[in-house]
């Protein structure tokens, strides 16, 4: 199998048992059937999916959602792009975790990171708290998407990683982050360009502009 | 190319979407036909390139030229005030245009004697560099000896490392060698970046795409063309570059690891002579805030981080200067790969036959990997002796035997998914979970280090699925609340962080590592983040979050239960809400132990101080005890319930006996030193003795059931 032209982390917060797991575990074994299962019992997951043609990695980060660890969130979030904040649609409780989770993100990551909130266990319909106007409106409030999933029914839950990654790949691809790989081109042939003893020939279309 | 894929799909995969796919094939075909058109484009434009930079290097040579002698000029005067200037320093970052801050930093060489040494070796250098490239037709051979005879002067005149010392500098981005080769060698040489020219393999062609693809991604923030390598025999490959770097013709490279490897030693022993200024305070690690009731510093308190980045950053920038010379000297990658070709003759320095068959990129990973090696594996014993490190450690171990009486069940750890005590085989691999932890502090590098983390991990799960084939009748019908049970139907339980993160806690708690933060500490500053494989890195982080937590855990972020819900009915009371005991329960509890402790008479409460312990006891007891009473495994569960109303009555009366001399019955656990913990576990120990005793004669005389 060969290397995945990007990769993205993305970290999966929310409150204990509103599901963290159970979404990531059915979306990766849906489709994983047996290949990984040795490697994934251990709250760190990988997929690579091909989006547009082009192959993308995902490492999915389990996080420990006991409130008691709640102030180590940002070990396990830093360098991440992609965040999926858990809540459950009974539960109102989860939700304003689940927005405290989010102003901690934008804080820490700022708009580097994508955000998605997840009313995870839309099967329980009947005993919904949260209504789904007032957290799309939420997430929306944030420039983060709202998604509802059930990971029970196995509802939402691939269109919700599917769109994660497009989101997170037009987000790499578009202007900060080319600009920040130039910026890294440009370092390091700044670097050779001081003193031009090596013919320059990487990377034609961008590293040549800092050289006129 | 999605075409491509569907064909290649179809067979083993039937559910995806039209636009994603399983990876399941190579591209590298449709790449690289690309890549070789892209290619045909970029070698037309170098030529024209190397034209007008020949051009540019005779003036530039010019620069530097007037450069040096200003420099030369400035050094007799800035000589004097070599510690004043030593602030401004940021050589790194220095360019050709930047005249100034050129001479401003002063590739001095500690004491005054030696001050010529880098004007001789930098014209020397510049010299032969400049006239090199003016004529690039040269043999390739001279370019070769050029940089040996360059390396050869560096390494006779490498100043001696108290004399650097002595001069107060503070960060090794001012040594004058380190500075010079960055500032002046075009170092690191990114042959990979560069597609390279016609006589270059299909191999090669690979690594250009790879590393093109990772340029334009800015996923990984420093070294983005490092990918972990997939080869677990690196050593293998380093027992033939040591064997290489042998032979004499290598020594250079040696003696200038060597040299650096010292200088770096001397600075850690000097930091700690001499009184620390720790004055930054722009720490970029984000702050983890905890209650008030933070105990112990964080780990990356200040000291510890001013200096350590410090050293970190000076290794750092003295590997990116040392891969290459290792590169050419051990994996057959001369300078400037692609340009020249290779070194005939004598000094050829063919691959290493192991490495041939790799990728360059491959072989740098590798060549940086046994850079990484040697080097931390030097300095490993002087960190682990700075004394501020050992410190931090003994006083996380002070820490941490205060809260041995800990059990799964005061992290909410439900005893059904983790150690059942009844277990020996259990026992057994929770300590093979200790001792790799154990053998972690016996590695000398980082590298080994993360293996061991990795493979204790590996032991956790195998324990935890073990634990679940024994309890698979009794765990189908947990997990509904969940949904787990509908997808998990007869794959292992996937164990998410909810879980593992309270298991690494209670085993990082109970095996009290010696060195815990100081081999966090070395790992997170010597690894090169992008060559660990993101699976254990994510055991890493797991492993550092206990850590921490651990750092700032006291008795009320643990739930005290009182041990009779807990040790009688543990198959009952929790199968029936496995995941729901966290949380709010917990808060509930701690303050109704608060509570409680205020309006607890002095029995009730040293009876709870006793359980505790004794609860804790009998996971490490039991097994002995049954063994002795019983030796079908069904049975223990039935002795615990008939100890549990038998012990206090036989304990009541030793107790009320020694209440009035006991001093520590009022005492809460945070009160107590580890003077009064020993004192407590030996007291502890005469009465568990005392009870097994009293508890066998009780057993003798029921009838066995």
């Amino acid at each position: 199998m060969s290397e995945a032209e990007k990769s993205f982390k993305v970290v999966l917060l929310g409150e204990g048992c509103v599901g963290k797991t159970s979404i990531v575990l059915r979306y990766i074994q849906n489709t994983f059937v047996d290949k990984h299962v040795m490697t994934q019992h251990a709250g760190f997951f990988q997929k690579n999916i091909n989006i547009a043609g082009k192959r993308v990695g995902l490492t999915i980060w389990d996080t420990a959602g006991q409130e008691r660890f709640h102030a180590l969130g940002p070990i396990y979030y830093r360098g991440s792009q992609g965040a999926i904040v858990v809540y459950d649609i009974t539960d109102a409780d989860s939700y304003t975790k689940a927005k405290n989770w989010i102003k901690e993100l934008k804080a820490m990551l700022g708009n580097d990171i994508v955000l998605c909130l997840i009313g995870n266990k839309c099967d329980l319909e009947k005993s919904r708290v949260i209504t789904l106007e007032e957290s799309e409106a939420y997430a929306a409030s944030v420039g983060a998407k709202h998604y509802g999933t059930s990971a029970k029914l196995n509802k939402g839950v691939e269109e919700l990683f599917l769109d994660l990654t497009k989101r997170m790949l037009t987000k790499s691809t578009a202007i900060p982050t080319i600009s920040g790989s130039s910026n890294q081109g440009a370092t390091t042939s700044n670097r050779q360009d001081r003193i031009p003893i090596v013919p320059e020939n990487e990377n034609s279309q961008e590293g040549k502009t800092c050289c006129k | 190319m999605i075409d491509n894929n569907n064909n290649t799909n179809n067979t083993n995969n039937t559910t995806h979407k039209d636009e994603i796919k399983e990876e399941e094939e190579e591209d590298t075909i449709t790449i690289t036909t690309t890549m070789n058109s892209t290619e045909q484009e970029i070698e037309e434009k170098e030529k024209e390139k190397e034209e007008q930079d020949t051009n540019k290097e005779n003036k530039d040579g010019d620069n530097n030229e007037s450069l040096k002698e200003e420099e030369e000029k400035k050094q007799d005067d800035s000589s004097t005030t070599i510690s004043d200037t030593t602030g401004t320093n940021e050589n790194t970052t220095t360019t050709t245009t930047q005249i100034p801050t050129m001479i401003q930093s002063p590739p001095i060489i500690g004491s005054p004697s030696t001050n010529t040494t880098p004007g001789s070796f930098k014209t020397n250098l510049g010299n032969f560099l400049s006239n090199y490239y003016v004529n690039p037709k040269q043999p390739a051979i001279s370019l070769y000896s050029g940089i040996k005879n360059s390396i050869t002067m560096i390494k006779d005149n490498l100043p001696s490392p108290p004399s650097l010392v002595s001069n107060s500098f503070n960060t090794l981005t001012n040594l004058p060698l380190i500075s010079f080769v960055q500032n002046n060698i075009p170092f690191p040489i990114s042959y990979s970046g560069k597609p390279t020219t016609t006589t270059t393999t299909s191999s090669s062609v690979n690594t250009t795409t790879t590393s093109t693809t990772t340029s334009t991604s800015t996923i990984t923030p420093t070294t983005s063309s490092y990918h972990p390598l997939k080869n677990e025999n690196v050593e293998l490959y380093f027992n033939e570059i040591n064997k290489r770097l042998e032979s004499s013709d290598h020594s250079h490279l040696v003696i200038t690891i060597d040299s650096f490897v010292d200088s770096i030693n001397t600075q850690i022993m000097n930091l700690h002579s001499s009184p620390q200024s720790t004055d930054d305070n722009n720490i970029d690690t984000p702050k983890v805030d905890l209650n008030s009731s933070a105990v112990v510093p964080m780990i990356n308190s200040e000291v510890i981080q001013g200096f350590s980045e410090d050293i970190c950053q000076s290794i750092k920038s003295f590997m990116s200067t040392a891969l290459p010379m290792l590169l050419n000297s051990v994996a057959g990658i001369p300078f400037q790969s692609g340009v020249v070709p290779p070194p005939k003759g004598q000094s050829t320095t063919p691959c290493i036959p192991s490495l041939s068959s790799m990728t360059p990129l491959d072989r740098e990973i590798v060549a940086y990997e046994y850079l990484e090696q040697t080097i931390t594996s030097k300095i490993y014993r002087r960190f682990f002796s700075y004394p501020p490190n050992i410190e931090m450690d003994t006083r996380l171990c002070e820490h941490i035997s205060t809260f041995q009486f800990i059990t799964p069940a005061n992290l909410d750890i439900d005893p059904d998914q983790f150690i059942n005590p009844n277990n020996l085989q259990q026992q057994q691999s929770f300590e093979q979970i200790q001792e790799q932890l154990l053998r972690m502090t016996s590695c000398k590098s980082p590298r080994d280090k993360l293996t061991c983390i990795k493979k204790s991990f590996n032991s956790i799960f195998k324990l935890l699925s073990f634990d679940n084939q024994n309890n698979n009748n009794g765990n189908n019908n947990n997990n509904n609340n969940n949904g787990k049970s509908s997808s998990t139907p007869s794959t292992p339980k996937i164990i998410g962080a909810d879980l593992l993160l309270p298991i690494v806690i209670y085993v990082l708690i109970k095996s009290n590592l010696p060195f815990l933060l100081s081999n966090i500490e070395f790992i997170s500053l010597f690894r090169e983040p992008t060559l660990i494989e993101s699976e254990v890195s994510y055991y890493f982080v797991t492993l550092v979050t206990a850590a921490t937590f651990i750092q700032n855990m006291t008795m009320e972020s643990l739930t005290i239960i009182h041990p009779n819900p807990t040790t009688k009915s543990p198959t009952t009371t929790t199968e029936q809400s496995p995941s729901l005991v966290p949380t709010t329960t917990s808060t509930k509890k701690d303050g109704q132990d608060k509570e409680r402790q205020t309006k607890l008479d002095s029995n009730n409460q040293q009876d709870k101080i006793m359980e505790i312990k004794k609860d804790d006891e009998k996971d490490k007891k039991i097994i002995p005890s049954t063994t002795t009473t019983t030796t079908t495994p069904s049975k223990p569960p039935l002795p615990q319930q008939q100890q549990q109303p038998l012990s206090p009555r036989s304990q009541q009366d030793e107790i009320k006996s020694k209440q009035k001399q006991w001093k520590y019955y009022k005492k809460t656990a945070e009160e107590l030193s580890i003077k009064d913990i020993k004192q407590l576990m030996t007291d502890f120990n005469q009465l568990v003795d005392f009870w097994y005793d009293n508890n066998n004669s009780h057993q003798d005389d029921n009838p066995p059931q």
